[in-house]
C-alpha cells in the first residue's frame, strides 16, 4: 500500500507544474491576438456609450413629450374654466331680465320654439328681452364675449337656439372643446354629427345639424386634423412564446418591449419602425438547428433550450380595417430584423445508457440577421382622447430565414400592448 | 514575465498552444476589467492564477467533449527519443501527453493533482459528480501511465 502511495506521488510530482523548467518563447501573433480583442471590446464599450446615450434621449423626449402635453392640458382647463365664468357671467343679467319683464320671458321661449326665418335673437332689434336683458351685458363686453357676440351675430340666424347652446356646439368645433366630450362630435368620417352633443333636445341638434351642413362646416375637424401630425410614436410590450421548427414545444415565456414610430399615409394605411428588446427562450429538438462545427466539437446535441436578448427591429404596414366613433379595428404586416445581443444555450447529450450530460454556450455574439422574420397581426386600437390611444395587438411572427449561432428557424407569438401618442 | 508564467498554466488545459494562447489571452482580458478588484496589498501571481484557471474552466465549458470514450490507443507516440528516464522527461512531453488527454479527464486531472484541490470542489467547478470527478481522474491516470510506458519502451 505504501508502496503505491509512493508510486502515486512519484507519478504525480512528474506532472505537477514547475514553471521555472518552462522554457516559453514569446510569439508575436499572441499579443496580435490579444490586441484585436482589446479593440473589440472597445467597440463594445463604445456601443453600450451610444446605446446609455440613446435611451437617454429618450427618455427625455418621452419626459419632454409628457410634460408639454400636461402644460397644453393645464391651459385647456384654464380656458375653460375662463369660459364657464364668462357663460355664468352671460347667462345671469339674461336671466334676471326675464324675471323682470314678463314679456321677455314669452319672446324669449317665441326665439327657441318659433320659426327660424323670423326670429334673430342675435341682432336684438325685435325683442324686448334682448334690449333689456343681451343689450346691457353688451355694454362691457370682454374679448371673449366680443368674439362670441360676433360669432352669434353672425351664425345663428336661422338656427332658433339661444346663445348658450350655441356656444355648446361652438365649443364642440374647437379642438380644443372635443378632448371635453365623452364622443367627438365628428363622425370618423369628417361629417359633424350633433348626436353626440350632450344636454341638447333633438329638434335642436337637427337645427345644427342642417345648419352646418348648409354651411359645409367641417373646418372645425379639419383644422383639428390639420394640427395633428401624420407622426405618432409609442411604446410596447409583449410576451413571447417562442419556439424552433413549428407552433409547438414552446418554453417558458419569455418578453418584450420598445417603442416605435408611425406614419399615417392616409386614413386607412400606415407605415411604423422601431425598436424592442426581446428575450427569448425555446426549445429545440435534433434537427431543430444547425451548429457549426466548433461550438460542439463536431458533436451534433440531441436537444437544446435557448435563452436569447434580441434587438427586434419591424418594419410594419398597417391597414384600419374596421374605423369606429374613437376605436378601430386593424390589420399588420410586418418583416422584422434581428440583432443578437446575447446568446445562451444549454446543449443536452444522450448516451447509449440513457442518460443526458449538458453543456453550456453563453456569448455575446451581436450577429445580424436582415429581414429573418415575417409578422402578421391583427389588432384594436381605441382613442383615450385625441392624441393618445392604447392598442392590444395579439400577432404571430413566422421565420423567413435561420438565426442565431445555431441557426434556428424561430416562431414566435404574443400580444403586444401599447401607448401610441400623436404628434 | 507574466506571459511564460500564464502560459505555463494554460498549456496543461488545452489541446494545443494556440488554444493555450487563447485562454491566456482571455485572462489577460479578465485582469483587465478587474484589475480595480485587486487587493496591492497581496501577491499578484496567485490571484492571476486563479483567474487563469476560472477562464481555463470557462473555456472547457464551452469546448468539452461529452463522449468520454477514450481512443488512447490512436493517439502516436510524438515524443522525442532522447531521454528515457521518468525523471528526466522533458516538460514539452508531458505538457504533450496531457494535452493529449480528453478535456474531461484533463481538466480533472489538472485541478486534482496539478492544483491540488479535492473531489468535491472539482465536481462543483465542473459541475459534475464527485464519483464522476473520480472516475476521470483515475481514467486520465491510466491514459498517462499507458502513454510513459509506451513513450519508456
Amino acid at each position: 500500500m505504501t508502496e503505491n502511495n509512493s508510486h502515486n506521488d512519484q507519478f504525480d510530482d512528474l506532472f505537477r507544474r514547475n514553471e521555472d523548467h518552462m522554457d516559453i518563447q514569446y510569439q508575436e501573433e499572441d499579443w496580435l491576438k490579444l490586441e484585436e480583442k482589446l479593440d473589440r471590446q472597445e467597440a463594445k464599450l463604445a456601443y453600450r456609450r451610444r446605446l446609455g446615450y440613446i435611451a437617454a434621449a429618450a427618455i427625455l423626449l418621452i419626459s419632454a413629450i409628457g410634460y408639454l402635453t400636461f402644460d397644453n392640458y393645464s391651459r385647456l382647463n384654464q380656458l375653460d374654466r375662463l369660459m364657464e365664468e364668462q357663460m355664468t357671467l352671460n347667462d345671469r343679467p339674461t336671466d334676471s331680465g326675464r324675471q323682470e319683464t314678463p314679456g321677455a320671458a314669452d319672446s324669449t321661449e317665441n326665439e327657441f320654439g318659433g320659426d327660424p326665418g323670423t326670429t334673430k335673437p342675435a341682432s336684438g332689434q325685435d325683442s324686448t328681452a334682448d334690449q333689456d336683458g343681451l343689450n346691457r351685458v353688451e355694454e362691457e363686453p370682454s374679448d371673449i364675449e366680443k368674439a362670441q357676440q360676433r360669432q352669434t351675430s353672425t351664425t345663428t340666424p336661422g338656427i332658433g337656439i339661444d346663445k348658450a347652446e350655441f356656444k355648446l356646439v361652438a365649443d364642440c368645433i374647437e379642438c380644443s372643446a372635443v378632448d371635453r366630450l365623452d364622443r367627438d362630435p365628428y363622425t370618423i368620417d369628417g361629417r359633424f354629427s350633433s348626436a353626440n352633443i350632450p344636454n341638447l333636445q333633438d329638434s335642436k341638434k337637427d337645427a345644427i345639424s342642417a345648419y352646418l351642413f348648409e354651411k359645409g362646416d367641417i373646418s372645425g375637424h379639419n383644422h383639428l386634423s390639420d394640427r395633428l401630425s401624420r407622426f405618432s410614436i409609442g411604446i410596447k410590450a409583449t410576451p413571447d412564446l417562442s419556439t424552433v421548427g413549428g407552433l409547438s414545444n414552446f418554453q417558458s415565456p419569455g418578453y418584450s418591449f420598445g417603442v416605435d414610430i408611425a406614419y399615417k399615409i392616409n386614413e386607412r394605411l400606415s407605415v411604423s419602425t422601431g425598436v424592442a428588446r426581446s428575450v427569448v427562450r425555446y426549445n429545440a429538438g435534433e434537427g431543430g438547428y444547425d451548429m457549426p462545427g466548433y461550438l460542439a466539437d463536431g458533436m451534433i446535441p440531441d436537444q437544446m433550450t435557448g435563452e436569447c436578448i434580441l434587438l427586434d427591429i419591424p418594419l410594419s404596414l398597417r391597414y384600419d380595417v374596421l374605423n369606429f366613433s374613437g376605436s378601430r379595428i386593424f390589420a399588420t404586416g410586418s418583416l422584422s430584423s434581428y440583432i443578437m445581443l446575447n446568446e445562451a444555450y444549454r446543449f443536452g447529450y444522450e448516451d447509449s445508457y440513457g442518460s443526458t450530460t449538458e453543456y453550456s454556450y453563453d456569448d455575446r455574439t451581436g450577429t445580424s440577421h436582415l429581414m429573418s422574420n415575417a409578422g402578421i397581426s391583427i389588432g384594436y386600437e381605441h382613442d383615450l382622447n385625441s392624441r393618445f390611444s392604447v392598442r392590444i395587438e395579439p400577432h404571430l411572427k413566422i421565420p423567413l430565414r435561420q438565426v442565431g449561432v445555431t441557426n434556428v428557424r424561430l416562431f414566435s407569438m404574443g400580444s403586444f400592448f401599447s401607448l401610441s401618442y400623436n404628434l | 514575465m507574466f506571459y511564460a508564467y500564464g502560459m505555463s498554466i494554460t498549456l496543461y488545459y488545452a489541446d494545443s498552444r494556440d488554444e493555450a494562447a487563447e485562454i491566456l489571452n482571455d485572462g489577460f482580458m479578465k485582469v483587465f476589467s478587474n484589475i480595480k478588484s485587486f487587493d496591492d496589498s497581496k501577491p499578484f501571481k496567485p490571484w492571476f492564477r486563479r483567474i487563469l484557471i476560472n477562464t481555463a474552466i470557462d473555456h472547457y465549458h464551452k469546448h468539452k467533449k461529452h463522449k468520454q470514450a477514450e481512443h488512447f490507443e490512436l493517439y502516436e507516440n510524438q515524443f522525442s527519443s532522447g531521454e528515457k528516464i521518468l525523471s528526466g522527461i522533458a516538460y514539452k512531453e508531458i505538457i504533450a501527453m496531457i494535452q493529449q488527454l480528453s478535456p474531461a479527464y484533463r481538466t480533472v486531472f489538472n485541478l486534482c493533482v496539478v492544483e491540488g484541490y479535492k473531489h468535491k470542489e472539482v465536481a462543483k467547478m465542473l459541475d459534475i459528480s464527485v464519483g464522476t470527478s473520480k472516475s476521470n481522474l483515475h481514467k486520465a491516470k491510466q491514459n498517462l501511465q499507458a502513454m510513459l510506458e509506451k513513450n519508456l519502451t
